[in-house]
């Protein structure tokens, strides 16, 4: 009788260990493929999720917008976004918790080099191609700029900003609304030679942030495992790793940050020209 | 190679080889081509099933990737479900943590047999893969491909391959039995026309059919020059056999009937024919001799010694050669009787020179050496007196001769001449004569048996005794001693008792001697000279004795007449007879012979022609002088005289003189009666037939003779009944001094007489005084001859 018990407490036990936690769901805005979204994010949520001990677990919609949505409709935990700084979604309760360590980014109207546009007002009343109708620095930047110019152009939203510079490339639209950064790596690795008619002042890159219903521990680990990754030999494989696969001459480690660094956010969209779409 | 290799080689026709070997070869080709081809098809087809997984499962893990990423089940099942509509997918599972979704699809049905799927081995590809981004899964997918497809392709490849091939393999055979059927039409042709010249049609020929390729043509162009030319020999062979047939059967009577005995054997000397006189020449039947030894049933001895001889077959069959035995062997057969043979052995060859056996041809000798040796012995000897004959009296003497000059022996040769035989046979014939000689001979003979003396009969009346090893004083001392016992010698014949002389010429055979020639004179010079001596006298002959010296300066005058005769250094003369009757008008001469010497002195006949007479030469001036007055006559047709010309008794004995005459005189045109010929009396008695037969055969011709020396002789007035004589010439000598001696004045009265009463007219010669003319006028003789009339003169010659 009494080995059955042990038996069976062993059993319990073994059952109650192989249960694994649920994941934290990250978010991460389409700014690609969802392919290479997915290449790139899978190894640094993989690495966090052992270094913090927060399982982390992507989780991107088909689009920017539905993954805006879903970080709205509260179904994600964390997310690597800067769709949060609306005035409306500020109210959501997120939380910086840290950033790319990158120069940070500017919003850019680019034309091919040949393109005979060379002005914004050569623009009016051609195709410009943007990621989407949400994206900060493909949209609401450099139509901002387009709009504070007098300039009236034909939006064309072609779902990520590299799809949008496709287009340019291809010769479909004349000029596209892109990220300086996202567009010089698409430049760099498709030798592609363009020029820049509006450029914005920088703005940090998208930020880690966590939901408000999670824990500031679990938060605070989280931060600790992105911002430890440069100094970790192995954080710094993963980096290298990720951005190898998208094609990323350098890994970009991530520092901290705070709600403060993306107060710029704030004050864009409450002076913008441009319609927000909350 | 076994009997039923070489029936299955045989078996089958050209036809079917060439389609057989054709189809067989097309076979292998296309099952090389479906091997070289097919099995890298299914290889490959396997490998495309196998790219095909990976290539599905690709391109579902690309289609359901989003979805994955997104955690958008439906849309995976929706994927994967229509991914697997629209392709040949027999199912795909995809599970990721508790989602598991598979979708199944019916495989196509089968539509080739399930040998074909076995053969070709192609499996259905499996292929599963896990979807992991970033280093996290999204799940893994399984894809399972249907094989059957591609099994149905190939299966539809290969039905088109197998009719492509059967269509393929029709063809061929269609096209190349037409080939065949085309080309070997000519070859089928061939074979009729052999096959009817092997039934024996020579006349069969391969027919040039159309479409026959070159080489079929030209193979029939030669079979059927070949089958002319066969024709031609088989004609020709026979002919030939027909021709041996006969020739053979020639041959068997020949061999059958000849009187030559054929013995045929084998290589090894074993009979196999013996011919009817074989069979009884060895008293075999051929029967009984065949495949006995030849020398079995022909033992051979040789004659003489009785010794057993190899038997020539023998010696021809080991040595491959003819062989020739001397004749001296004869058959001792069985039943002891031995056969004289003379035999010829020759091998029987084949072509290439190998010996097939052996013939031997023999001859029954018995009645030829018989013969052999009778005339063996009549060619050595005398028939009728058995003694040795001249002819091996001169063999012996040469003999002798050699002997003489190479061994230093000694030899005695003796003359023996009879005095008196002639009366013998005169008086009593020819049968008397005989008879006495064959009983004198047997004395002599007698006397000479076993003493080394040879004695041969050299003449009629004469004999040579040869001396072998013996001195001269032995030799005189047997010579003496058989003169004595001759001496002794009474032959009666008739109530009639006769003694013979005999004169002996002796002479000792040395090495200055030149030929037998030499001997024979020296002898008979000697027995010559004895014989003048009187009767039984032996003369040796002595080279400085006077008498032989003159005998011998006889003897050089042959040798002089004989150069004479190479210089034409003989003239005729001619002398008148003058005719006393005043009505006889004709002139009438006697050819005279004269020789001139080397100095070119006339020299008389009285000094050569008595050596001419004694060696024989007579004859040869007897022709001379014919042949040169004949054509005297000829180139000088003024002289009408008549002529008389001189024959010496040799030329009366020569059966040819009378031939010879009358050759000459056809070759003119002159009258045969204007000659006559004058013959010595003793020269006719001695040769009374020769000289009747040769007088009656010119006379036919008109051609009269004459006696000479008529008196001279001893003979009876008898012969002059036998002898058709015109003139009856009276020896000068009874002539010479008739006019003062009576008796003679009686005697050639009497014998003038004696003429008129025969018929026949009278010359008187040597007439030298008026008062012989005178007596011989008054006896009334016709003629008369001598310097007192005429002296010789040299024939006119313009």
């Amino acid at each position: 009788m009494r080995k059955i018990w042990m038996c069976l407490a062993l059993l319990l036990g073994s059952v109650c260990q192989a249960a694994p936690p649920a994941p934290y769901a990250f978010g991460v805005l389409n700014q690609r493929s969802l392919q290479a979204t997915a290449a790139y994010w899978n190894p640094i949520l993989n690495y966090v999720s052992a270094r913090s001990g927060v399982p982390l677990e992507l989780n991107i919609g088909r689009t920017a917008n539905e993954t805006t949505d879903r970080m709205v409709a509260g179904k994600l935990d964390f997310a690597y976004t800067n769709h949060l700084f609306t005035p409306k979604r500020q109210q959501l309760g997120w939380h910086v918790l840290a950033r790319q360590d990158s120069r940070g980014i500017r919003g850019q109207v680019v034309v091919l080099a040949g393109s005979p546009a060379g002005t914004l007002r050569d623009l009016a009343g051609k195709p410009v191609a943007f990621a989407n109708p949400y994206g900060f620095s493909g949209y609401y930047v450099p139509m901002d700029a387009l709009l504070r110019a007098g300039v009236k152009v034909t939006p064309l939203f072609s779902g990520n900003q590299e799809a949008a510079m496709g287009q340019l490339e291809s010769g479909q639209v004349a000029a596209a609304g892109v990220n300086d950064q996202v567009m010089a790596d698409f430049a760099q690795r498709r030798r592609l030679k363009y020029r820049v008619l509006a450029e914005s002042e920088p703005y940090f890159d998208l930020a880690v942030m966590v939901s408000p219903r999670v824990s500031a521990a679990n938060g605070d680990r989280v931060r600790q495992a992105f911002v430890g990754m440069a100094r970790d030999p192995e954080g710094q494989r993963v980096l290298q790793r990720a951005a190898q696969s998208i094609g990323l001459p350098k890994a970009r480690g991530f520092v901290t940050a705070d709600d403060h660094d993306y107060a710029n956010y704030l004050h864009f969209f409450k002076q913008t020209r441009v319609p927000v779409n909350e | 190679m076994s009997d039923q290799q070489v029936t299955l080689a045989t078996r089958y026709s050209l036809h079917v080889r060439i389609l057989g070997a054709v189809f067989v070869l097309v076979l292998v080709m296309y099952g090389a081509a479906l091997a070289v081809l097919g099995l890298p098809l299914t290889a490959r087809a396997q490998q495309n099933l196998d790219a095909g997984v990976q290539r599905e499962l690709g391109a579902i893990m690309t289609a359901i990737q989003d979805h994955a990423l997104l955690h958008d089940y439906p849309a995976i099942e929706q994927a994967i479900q229509a991914r697997a509509d629209r392709f040949p997918i027999l199912n795909v599972r995809f599970n990721f943590r508790r989602f598991v979704f598979q979708a199944d699809t019916t495989p196509d049905p089968q539509h080739y047999p399930a040998w074909f799927a076995a053969l070709v081995n192609i499996h259905a590809p499996h292929a599963q893969s896990e979807l992991v981004v970033g280093g996290t899964s999204y799940g893994a997918v399984a894809v399972a491909l249907d094989a059957t497809p591609t099994i149905q392709g190939l299966w539809t490849l290969a039905v088109r391959f197998t009719l492509l091939v059967i269509g393929s393999l029709l063809a061929v055979m269609f096209l190349l039995r037409w080939l065949l059927q085309v080309n070997l039409r000519g070859l089928y042709a061939l074979r009729t026309a052999a096959r009817a010249i092997e039934r024996g049609d020579f006349s069969a020929r391969a027919s040039l059919a159309y479409g026959s390729p070159p080489e079929v043509r030209e193979t029939k162009l030669a079979f059927n020059h070949m089958a002319e030319h066969v024709g031609r020999l088989v004609a020709a062979l026979e002919r030939e056999h027909d021709e041996l047939l006969v020739e053979k059967e020639r041959l068997r009577v020949t061999i059958e009937s000849i009187a030559d005995a054929v013995v045929v054997t084998d290589a090894d000397g074993r009979i196999e024919f013996l011919n009817p006189k074989a069979e009884e020449l060895t008293g075999f039947s051929s029967a009984d001799a065949l495949g006995r030894r030849v020398s079995e049933v022909l033992p051979l001895v040789d004659e003489q010694s009785g010794v057993p001889v190899a038997n020539p077959l023998e010696l021809a069959l080991r040595r491959n050669t003819v062989v020739e035995p001397g004749n001296h062997a004869v058959i001792r057969r069985q039943d002891g009787a031995t056969i004289a043979i003379s035999d010829t052995a020759a091998p029987i060859r084949s072509g290439d020179g190998k010996v097939q056996g052996g013939v031997l041809v023999f001859q029954d000798e018995s009645e030829r050496r018989s013969l052999m040796q009778r005339l063996a012995w009549q060619a050595e000897r005398d028939h009728l007196t058995g003694l040795w004959n001249r002819r091996t009296m001169e063999n012996k003497l040469a003999e002798a001769l050699r002997g003489v000059q190479q061994e230093a022996r000694h030899f005695i040769f003796c003359y023996i001449d009879l005095d008196r035989f002639k009366l013998v046979n005169d008086t009593c014939g020819h049968r008397a004569g005989d008879t006495l000689l064959q009983r004198l001979t047997a004395i002599m003979a007698r006397r000479a048996e076993g003493k080394n003396h040879y004695l041969a009969r050299l003449g009629g009346d004469e004999f040579g005794l040869l001396f072998a090893d013996s001195t001269l004083p032995a030799a005189l001392d047997h010579i003496q001693g058989l003169r004595d016992e001759i001496s002794r010698f009474r032959f009666e014949w008739d109530d009639k008792v006769f003694r013979l002389g005999v004169s002996f010429g002796v002479t000792e055979l040395h090495n200055g001697m030149t030929d037998i020639g030499e001997i024979l004179a020296q002898a008979d010079t000697a027995c010559y000279h004895a014989k003048s001596l009187g009767s039984n006298a032996i003369q040796v002959y002595e080279k400085t004795h006077p008498a032989l010296q003159k005998i011998n300066d006889e003897m050089q005058w042959v040798g002089a007449i004989t150069k004479a005769f190479e210089a034409h250094r003989f003239v005729l003369y001619r002398q008148q007879k003058v005719a006393l009757s005043p009505h006889n008008t004709t002139q009438h001469y006697e050819i005279l012979l004269r020789l001139r010497g080397e100095d070119g002195a006339i020299i008389s006949p009285g000094e050569f022609l008595p050596a001419a007479e004694r060696y024989g030469l007579a004859p040869s001036f007897d022709r001379w002088v014919i042949r040169n007055f004949f054509a005297y006559l000829d180139t000088h047709p003024d002289d009408e005289a008549c002529y008389a010309l001189n024959l010496s008794g040799r030329s009366l004995s020569d059966p040819g003189t009378a031939e010879f005459i009358l050759e000459e005189i056809d070759q003119y045109h002159f009258d045969p009666s204007r000659i006559s010929f004058e013959v010595t009396e003793t020269a006719a008695i001695d040769s009374l037939d020769a000289c009747e037969r040769l007088i009656l055969a010119l006379k036919s011709r008109g051609i009269q003779f004459a006696l000479d020396d008529f008196g001279k002789g001893q003979s009876s007035f008898g012969y002059l009944k036998r002898l058709p004589v015109a003139y009856l010439k009276i020896d000068g000598d009874f002539v010479h001094g008739m006019n003062h001696d009576r008796e003679k004045l009686a005697i050639v009265k009497a014998m003038h007489t004696l003429g008129h009463e025969l018929g026949k007219q009278t010359i008187a010669e040597q007439v030298e005084t008026e008062s012989e003319l005178d007596c011989l006028k008054n006896m009334g003789v016709d003629f008369v001859q001598g310097y007192l009339l005429h002296r010789p003169a040299p024939l006119p010659v313009d």
